[in-house]
């Protein structure tokens, strides 16, 4: 079912600036349709992870605006880990299971193509970097949400992971949501392949080099 | 004679077990969002609070000792400025979180003392509150005890999957977790534990509370368990079956206090699961996979 493509998120005359009033990125205008992939890239420290917040709301931009087409409970957001650490023994079943409000079965795990079956009965504690983010990025779509924000998603993750996830977001944002709506996915990552990895949606590129000079390229086209 | 104690203490033993495993379960939470200190902090808060409206009442307005009332608004207000004043502290610092709550927890002692001092009547009470003592709850609060502990393990029952999801995200993605997901519910969540543990600090007491709260859960880290519903289940059993022996153990022994019985007995149980489920495994060295 495909779905003709409207407009989620729209960012009009946008200036970011850091807590203590640094400016990060001055006139961004973009916007993100359905069925499509936005790409945020661009050096450490350049304000990618707060482009993202400002997106959410979490943080007021100095100048812009922001409209999202999204109830927030539709919105998906992976912030980027800030402990592994977890005081209560978690199979990563558990964690999968106690983050939807209904009972997941197996299928509907492997059906977001990141996990086997037999990476279920993990526990968090002994699981590897990759098994924890893809574990992470399950938990998201498992949701159901209609736009995924995702800050670092490929980090930790080896090449065959990394391939996983990109077919994974391809997949999510090509299927409507359960309730019939278009989705997206806002992605920040340093990830230069991406491009390559992601080939048959529409696939958007924000690079961020510095406050004066942001760049909207367009990688790929729906076929 | 046993006959006799377990008649007249019918409604206080089956309140107590059951709020030893409400707390236990409480514990499991607030030590995965790594809690634990800021809650012993707003627990000495709400114990302020209750001798503050004990002196207060005794000294001042000569009301009923024994009404419930002001101690139990006046300690719901200073756990909640406790924590929020924790929270403002942490939220504004960049150094450890856990000296912070230390400094305001020795802020808080000094100032329970200095309340006693200044209200000498107060100085039996203080043991009280900080000790407590299952065994002069009177029939009325014991049920009351029972019924806001029903009430506690039965919202557990239905929401253990959500409050777990929100201690999972808070404690992994810390301050970048997702605020439109889980304000209202962390909110809701904090209510709920503050509640609890101004009840529990005025009516079983400091020891009883904190004991209940962190002991099994902590002990248990140390087991063989790999899931969250077999941890969540022996922390419950842990914690009931000590109140349940220590209380017990008291009764037939009256040198035995009745809160230190449980919390000795609570440790027992704790340990007895830790090899039973192949936990000491976890004393060798690990080794862990990245990458």
């Amino acid at each position: 079912m495909q779905h003709s493509p409207s407009q989620l998120v729209s960012a009009r005359d946008l200036t970011t600036v850091t807590h203590d009033g640094r400016i990060l990125s001055q006139h961004l205008t973009f916007q993100v349709n359905t069925s499509e992939i936005l790409l945020v890239s661009g050096p450490n420290g350049v304000g990618k992870s707060t482009l993202l917040r400002v997106l959410l709301g979490y943080q007021k931009p100095l100048r812009g605006s922001v409209s999202i087409q999204v109830p927030h409970q539709r919105v998906g957001y992976l912030p980027q880990l800030q402990n592994t650490d977890f005081h209560l023994p978690l199979t990563l079943r558990d964690i999968l299971d106690t983050a939807t409000h209904h009972a997941i079965d197996d299928q509907e795990i492997l059906d977001c193509e990141l996990l086997s079956q037999e990476h279920l009965n993990l526990s968090w504690k002994t699981a590897s970097g990759g098994e924890r983010k893809r574990t992470l990025i399950t938990r998201i779509l498992l949701q159901d949400p209609d736009l995924l924000v995702l800050d670092e998603p490929m980090n930790h993750l080896d090449p065959s992971s990394r391939f996983q996830v990109a077919k994974a977001l391809e997949h999510f944002v090509t299927r409507p949501s359960k309730r019939g709506t278009g989705r997206s996915v806002i992605i920040i990552s340093h990830e230069k392949s991406l491009g390559h990895l992601i080939d048959s949606v529409s696939l958007r590129k924000l690079i961020l080099q510095s406050p004066q000079s942001p760049s909207l390229e367009e990688l790929t086209d729906v076929e | 004679m046993l006959n006799d104690l377990l008649e007249l203490y019918r409604w206080t033993i089956p309140a107590g077990i059951l709020f030893a495993g409400l707390l236990s379960l409480l514990g499991t939470q607030l030590a995965a969002r790594d809690r634990a200190m800021q809650t012993v902090c707003v627990s000495q808060g709400a114990m302020l609070g209750v001798l503050l409206a004990l002196g207060l009442s005794q000294t001042l307005t000569h009301d009923d000792p024994s009404s419930h009332t002001f101690p139990t608004l006046l300690s719901f207000l200073l756990a909640l400025i406790s924590f929020g004043f924790t929270n403002f502290l942490v939220d504004h610092s960049s150094g450890s979180k856990n000296a912070i709550f230390a400094a305001v927890f020795a802020l808080l002692l000094s100032l329970g003392y200095l309340i006693s001092a200044v209200f000498p009547a107060l100085e039996s009470h203080m043991a009280q509150v900080y000790f407590g003592d299952l065994a002069t709850l009177s029939e009325f609060d014991s049920k009351l005890t029972l019924a806001l502990a029903a009430f506690g393990l039965a919202s557990f029952a239905f929401l253990w999957k959500p409050i777990t999801d929100q201690s999972f995200e808070l404690a992994i993605f810390g301050r970048n977790a997702s605020r439109h997901r889980l304000n209202v519910k962390v909110s809701l969540f904090n209510f709920f534990t503050l509640a609890t543990l101004c009840f529990s600090v005025q009516f079983l007491g400091f020891l009883f509370t904190i004991s209940c709260l962190f002991l099994p859960t902590t002990i248990l880290t140390f087991s063989g368990q790999k899931t969250l519903a077999s941890h969540l289940s022996s922390s419950l059993l842990v914690a009931m079956m000590g109140a349940l022996t220590g209380f017990i153990a008291s009764l037939q022994n009256t040198r035995l206090p009745t809160v230190p019985s449980i919390v000795i007995c609570i440790t027992f149980f704790g340990l007895l699961v830790v090899p039973a489920t192949g936990g000491l495994r976890s004393f060798l060295p690990r080794t862990r996979q990245e990458g």
